[in-house]
């Protein structure tokens, strides 16, 4: 018992005497009345040396002026402050992070008996701060950059896409004009081979040139109206047709009103689904085109049989540049289907698609009324 | 553009005669709420914030009009003219003392008197001319304030938003004293700290005070009696107050002073 109270005391002597932290009372007229011996011994001046000081005085420049134009203000009037950052300047010319706060000890009747600081150690704290500051600068920076290689490479798409048109379209003109010509009637599967690459590079192009669109922000441009789509569908369905003559396209059209959406956009999601799907679909079957317009939704669906997408790649099918893996068949850059869903993004619809032993089906699904 | 509201400007007092009251780098128009009470019975009283400083409108802020005590003094002319006020006694502390004598070269018809507490025209020493800081220190100052590695941020408001429940929070920001932005903070330091407006001094003609504390670290007393000789038939008062704040620290003592010299 005896030994052990000897002990607290000791302890008390130990933890009060020597603290870990700086304490120092100041009159209301900011000049020191105490410093402990941990403080004076950071400064590296005797106690009594720093007495009659301003709190002020022991710091480096920056916190000096901070203090006497913010913080002895904000003592006056609020009466205290907390953790703040400053920088003692000790006697032998180092500087030493630490956090101080401070307090006013008034009297009843409301004046200021004394101010009382504490001062803790922070360098580790600090330097802390800064690391996490200087990781976070970098970041940014890298962020900054990255994004500038993005739009570079992105403008790049553009301007390919767009410079490759003029030329594409002198081919097509020149292979227009030669099947016209008399006794070209030998020639005429080569110029036709000729016709169907040239437009099928101008559809690789528009595709480019859509998926530069989407991702530089601007998005795909829609002119959104009443559109008698049947026509438009057709259309759409005659055209792919001359390019791949040796194929069947069913088509199963049964709408009754005009849809509201942007025509030429839904020819080219049409075009998009019908490429892949007789790129994918076995050779001999047909590929259908369904599309109707019922209980409030306007549908169209694509459809061709062959070997499933696998369940893997399904989920990946709407990004750009996905191809289908190992396949040799006939592909473009993978960007037809990323578009086809911009498409049907912009219309607010759904593109779905399922696929399985009996036949592979994707469905365009958009609300009639908006 | 309402000014009052640009610069928050509070007007109380039953007399005629203005006394305007301006703040300096640090804080805001609370600087002076142990002082200026004491003049209400007789005058005017008008307090306002520094664009960028207190309750004052942070959008109307433009870095190139504040990079110099030009831009404030224009603002001070602008507050007097749109208040109508006229023969003012203008009292101004610290940096604020000198958009005082900037303003009344500017446009000498509105004020009457000066009172300047803790001016100084320039705070670097230079040649015979002591400032109280060398070039190094106030370059060490305005990096410090470029890093924030003084955690000067401190002085935001409180983060309030994403805490809608939690009204008591609104009642801590009354409370908060001396906000400042920190972008601003940084700029309103730069102007301060490098502005010079020694040449400004000698043109002034009407009655000026100065008081000069004792122990004032950011304007010592070579710096006021600099001003003192500078200003023809200006009165220097060294006050037994210590530091930089008079109104402040001895608000009865910086009253009695003004008070005396306004009499």
């Amino acid at each position: 018992m005896g030994s052990d109270s000897f002990k607290s005391i000791e302890l008390s002597k130990e933890l009060f005497g020597h603290p870990l932290v700086g304490f120092l009372t100041t009159g209301q007229d900011g000049k020191i009345i105490q410093v402990n011996p941990c403080l004076a011994d950071w400064m590296g001046s005797a106690s009594d040396d720093l007495t009659g000081l301003r709190f002020s005085d022991l710091l480096t420049v920056g916190g000096k002026i901070y203090f006497e134009t913010h913080l002895w203000p904000l003592l006056r009037m609020q009466r205290y402050f907390d953790e703040v950052a400053l920088e003692l300047f000790c006697r032998d010319g180092k500087r030493m992070q630490i956090l101080a706060n401070a307090y006013e000890k008034r009297d009843d009747e409301g004046n200021t008996q004394f101010i009382c600081f504490t001062v803790f150690k922070a360098s580790d704290r600090r330097t802390y701060e800064q690391n996490l500051k200087e990781d976070k600068y970098h970041a940014e920076q890298k962020l900054l950059e990255e994004r500038e290689i993005a739009l570079v490479r992105e403008q790049f798409i553009a301007v390919l896409g767009h410079d490759l048109r003029n030329p594409l379209s002198s081919i097509m003109t020149a292979a227009s004009l030669l099947s016209e010509e008399d006794d070209i009637e030998p020639h005429q599967p080569m110029i036709a081979i000729i016709q169907r690459s040239a437009s099928r590079m101008a559809e690789l192009i528009n595709n480019i040139m859509d998926f530069a669109r989407a991702r530089m922000g601007s998005g795909l441009v829609v002119d959104l109206k009443p559109t008698e789509i049947d026509m438009v569908l057709q259309h759409g369905i005659d055209e792919i047709a001359i390019s791949w003559p040796d194929r069947v396209i069913l088509s199963e059209i049964d709408i009754h009103e005009p849809v509201h959406c942007d025509a030429h956009r839904l020819a080219q999601l049409l075009s998009n689904l019908l490429a892949n799907a007789l790129t994918h679909g076995t050779p001999d079957k047909p590929v259908v085109v369904r599309a109707s317009s019922k209980n409030g939704f306007f549908e169209l669906s694509v459809i061709n049989q062959g070997i499933p997408i696998p369940s893997s790649s399904i989920e990946k099918l709407f990004l750009p540049f996905t191809r289908e893996g190992g396949r040799a068949s006939r592909q473009g850059l993978g960007l037809g289907l990323f578009i086809a869903s911009e498409i049907a993004r912009v219309h607010h619809a759904e593109l779905s698609v399922s696929s399985d032993e009996q036949e592979t089906k994707f469905t365009f699904r958009m609300p009639l009324n908006l | 553009m309402n000014i009052k509201v640009r610069n928050h400007v509070v007007m109380s007092g039953k007399g005629k005669q203005p006394v305007l009251f301006a703040h300096g780098f640090g804080c805001d128009q609370n600087m002076w709420r142990f002082v200026a009470p004491a003049f209400e019975q007789d005058y005017q009283v008008v307090l306002f914030d520094h664009v960028g400083a207190g309750r004052s409108d942070l959008t109307a802020y433009e870095s190139e009009k504040y990079a110099s005590l030009d831009g404030y003094a224009d603002d001070i002319i602008e507050i007097s003219r749109d208040l109508g006020l006229s023969a003012i006694i203008f009292v101004g502390h610290s940096v604020a003392a000198m958009m005082g004598i900037i303003a009344a070269n500017k446009a000498p018809d509105l004020f009457s008197k000066l009172v300047l507490v803790g001016p100084s025209p320039y705070y670097i020493n230079e040649g015979d001319y002591q400032g109280g800081f060398t070039h190094v220190q106030i370059d060490e100052l305005l990096e410090a304030l470029e890093n924030n590695h003084l955690g000067w941020s401190m002085a935001m408001a409180p983060v309030i938003m994403g805490n809608p429940g939690r009204k008591e929070l609104a009642g801590e920001l009354e409370n908060s004293f001396c906000r400042t932005d920190p972008e601003i903070a940084r700029q309103f330091a730069r102007t301060t700290f490098l502005s010079d407006a020694r040449e400004a001094l000698p043109t002034i003609h009407i009655p000026t005070l100065i008081l000069q504390c004792s122990e004032d670290v950011i304007a010592p007393r070579s710096v006021g009696e600099y001003v003192h000789e500078r200003i023809a038939g200006s009165k220097i008062v060294y006050m037994k107050a210590t530091g930089h704040c008079p109104n402040l620290s001895a608000p009865d003592e910086t009253i009695e002073a003004i008070k005396t010299f306004l009499a």
